[in-house]
């Protein structure tokens, strides 16, 4: 059954959903989830992610090496009693086949595509370079926005510190394409225009000399030709790439795009949650809230009235002998024998550990609660008995993220 | 070399069998790789307590922005500088643009030229962007760190690089090799040939894998050192299997703990002693979860002991707060794991 959320209600009107957070916390569970349920909504969807787990994408029926796009099956769904509306696809990206992809899309001639396809440099930049697959993700991005196949598109990203690199990317590139110095210099020195000239004299008459002397002394001067080559060999493509860019930073901002961020209660991660958060106000991108994953909550029924960091033995030991005590008084526990105050006593124990980490988690929680917009959303997600790897256990967490059930059901 | 003071004669030692913690000592420079958010940075802290405390004057190097060590160690920011965090032991935060700048002076020698180059001009967004070039030096900064003889200044018995997650933690140890190949001649060429030989020569460089005892990154885990393996091999340390939760009763009462979840009147005799029958089923349905995750745990830890003799399973730490205490307490545990174990033949 689906009850209304207010999470669901914020996604409903969303083309763009980008999924943010540090590593280990859960965003490609959370970003599958928010995909899963628009499309049991009726939303043609399709979930976009970098570095996936691999059991979630097996889940997911994405094959690991492929880069492009698959319909998930709908069977291990259906089989749960779910019913799929609209439809999710999944695709998870390769960055050095989504580079080649890239560059035979935007090919102004097939002499320059084989160029670079061919090009040493840039063979070992596709496959190694760091914060590419962010950039690739942000091209398909745009293709998929342009392209305009699906009601919505969920973008699970790499881990915080690139994720930064993702929002920064657009803007560092222009300021590199829109230096007209820079390609001018670049743009073959070596190449059939150039003759015999070497690179210090091109630069020379460009009055850049000692700059390029500096540069041919740290990484050697046939370094700089192969890299003038790779350059050059990119020049039909630099107002593409500038273009895109462009589109890419007006996409980002639409209202019908909306950043989350995904953490855990833990404090390292919540103070790069925070960073990340001030990064995003910063830019002023469209902020919907947050989703905090793994939370250890207290067990007891939602209508209690017993506040448990009250409760004198689970901060204190001493407290917890005086109400092992009570153990021979017990009826009910009188059959077990001696046992019963060994049981007894590792049950407190067990529980006033995790009431501990539960109260210190939920003071960890007050460094973004103190800081947020009221109007962001603010959902904890509590830890899971078991590891959500299978299309059961995604609809199980579903139901939780998006307040099916109670969380103490 | 001099034996430090808190180890046995040396006559005695070579007696006894070497255990996995001397092999440890033995390796000045070690990194801790492993997925995004499984205690890579505590362990990392942890590790550096053990070798600190018998007598290996330690520096942990981190490579982010958002450092981790000065929380942990609850010291001021750390940046660039190296900070003494305990006894023995400091922390340094290699970040590019510093390493850069350092690297760099070297060649031209004067500030100002460094300023108008790689501070005014226009290639100044180029060079920032310059793929790998940022790892590269952050690299280079590391390496060079590995060079200061003993008795220098800046000298380190052992140098701990707590390394970025698993995919891009990989790609950064392989970009010396890939540079190699990729620009053949030229001083960078040389400088990324010295790098990639310091960071895998066996006896000196040592990995050490961080992981959970849970599915996914247990598949991951494979994979990882599945790659390890490949065509740049890393020397493969332990695999320090983090936060494995302990069963919520000892085993002995385990069954005993299944027949009072499942009979009311037991419940009820809980519920006489805790005061009150929602805390009584708070206090089994805990204990109830708890046992699922240790089983989960233990599962998994018993695949992780098949797949590395030297994996080591380190318990969930139930703390309010995450700091100094807590890593101490986390590095007594390992010290005592590693001690238990033999050294690898």
């Amino acid at each position: 059954m689906i009850h209304e959320s207010r999470l669901a209600d914020h996604i409903r009107d969303k083309s763009v959903v980008i999924c943010c957070g540090s590593g280990g916390v859960g965003k490609t569970t959370v970003s599958a989830s928010i995909a899963l349920r628009a499309a049991i909504e009726g939303r043609k969807v399709l979930v976009l992610t970098i570095d996936p787990a691999r059991r979630l994408a097996n889940a997911l029926g994405i094959n690991v090496m492929e880069n492009s796009i698959k319909e998930v099956p709908r069977e291990k769904f259906e089989a749960a009693g779910i019913e799929f509306k609209g439809s999710l696809s999944a695709m998870m990206l390769d960055t050095k086949r989504e580079w080649d992809e890239v560059v035979k899309r935007y090919a102004p001639d097939t002499g320059s595509r084989d160029r670079i396809l061919g090009n040493r440099l840039y063979n070992y930049l596709s496959n190694h370079l760091v914060g590419s697959g962010e950039f690739m993700a942000m091209e398909r991005l745009y293709y998929l926005h342009e392209q305009g196949d699906y009601d919505l598109v969920v973008l699970d990203t790499p881990p915080t510190k690139h994720a930064l690199d993702f929002l920064e990317a657009p803007k560092k590139l222009f300021s590199f394409l829109e230096d007209g110095t820079f390609v001018n210099a670049f743009l073959k020195p070596y190449g059939e225009g150039g003759g015999g000239r070497s690179f210090g004299m091109r630069m020379l008459k460009m009055g850049s000399g000692a700059v390029f002397k500096v540069l041919e002394m740290i990484i050697g001067g046939d370094v700089l030709r192969d890299i003038s080559e790779f350059v050059g060999s990119f020049e039909g493509y630099y107002q593409g790439f500038k273009g895109r860019a462009h589109g890419v930073d007006a996409l980002l901002r639409k209202p019908t795009t909306s950043f989350l961020l995904v953490t855990s209660p833990a404090k390292l991660t919540l103070t790069e949650t925070r960073y990340f958060y001030d990064k995003l106000r910063e830019t002023q991108m469209p902020f919907g809230g947050f989703i905090v994953n793994r939370v250890h909550n207290n067990f007891l029924p939602q209508d209690s009235t017993v506040d448990p960091v009250k409760l004198a033995w689970v901060e204190s030991k001493d407290d917890r002998n005086a109400v092992l005590d009570r153990v021979t008084g017990a009826k009910g526990l009188a059959p077990f024998g001696a046992k019963a105050r060994d049981l007894m006593s590792d049950l407190l124990d067990n529980y006033a550990n995790l009431e501990i980490l539960s109260a210190g988690e939920q003071k960890n929680l007050e460094m973004i609660r103190r800081v947020r917009d009221p109007r962001e959303f603010f959902i904890q997600v509590p830890v899971f008995d078991q590891d959500i790897y299978d299309a059961e256990g995604l609809l199980r967490f579903n139901r939780v993220l998006f307040d099916d059930i109670r969380l103490t059901d | 070399m001099q034996a430090p003071e808190d180890e046995t004669p040396e006559l005695v030692e070579s007696m006894a069998k070497q255990t996995y913690l001397d092999w440890v000592l033995a390796h000045p420079f070690q990194v801790l790789i492993g997925k995004g958010g499984v205690g890579k940075s505590s362990l990392s802290a942890a590790l550096g307590l053990v070798l600190a405390r018998h007598g290996r004057k330690t520096v942990i190097i981190e490579t982010d922005v958002k450092e981790r060590m000065s929380q942990l160690f609850q010291v001021p920011p750390i940046g660039y500088r190296e900070v003494e965090v305990y006894p023995n032991l400091f922390a340094k935060n290699v970040d590019p643009d510093s390493s850069m700048e350092e690297y760099v002076l070297r060649f031209v020698r004067l500030q100002a030229i460094y300023d108008t180059i790689f501070k005014k001009s226009f290639l100044k967004h180029w060079i920032k962007g310059m793929p790998g070039f940022r790892e590269f030096v952050v690299l280079g900064k590391i390496w060079d760190m590995g060079q200061v003889t003993k008795g220098q200044r800046g000298h380190y018995d052992t140098i701990i690089v707590d390394s970025p997650a698993t995919g891009h933690g990989l790609s950064l140890w392989a970009l010396p090799r890939q540079t190699q190949n990729a620009v053949r001649v030229g001083p960078l060429a040389r400088h990324a040939g010295l790098m990639g030989d310091y960071f895998t020569e066996k006896g000196r460089a040592l990995y050490h894998v961080a992981t959970l005892a849970e599915e996914m990154p247990y598949n991951e885990t494979v994979e990882l050192l599945g790659r390890m393996k490949g065509e740049n091999p890393l020397p493969l340390g332990m695999l320090a299997v983090n936060a494995v939760h302990p069963p919520p009763v000892r085993p002995e009462l385990r069954k005993l703990f299944e027949e009072v979840k499942d009979s009311p009147e037991s419940v009820q005799g809980v519920a006489e002693v805790v005061g009150g029958a929602d805390l009584a089923r708070s206090v089994l349905s805990c204990a109830a979860s708890q046992q699922i995750r240790a089983d989960l745990n233990a599962h998994y830890l018993a695949d992780y002991e098949k797949l590395s003799k030297a994996s080591i399973g380190l318990p969930y730490i139930y703390s309010r707060t995450y700091d100094k205490t807590t890593i101490e307490f986390l590095s007594h545990e390992l010290e005592k794991k590693l001690k238990s174990m033999e050294a690898p033949a």
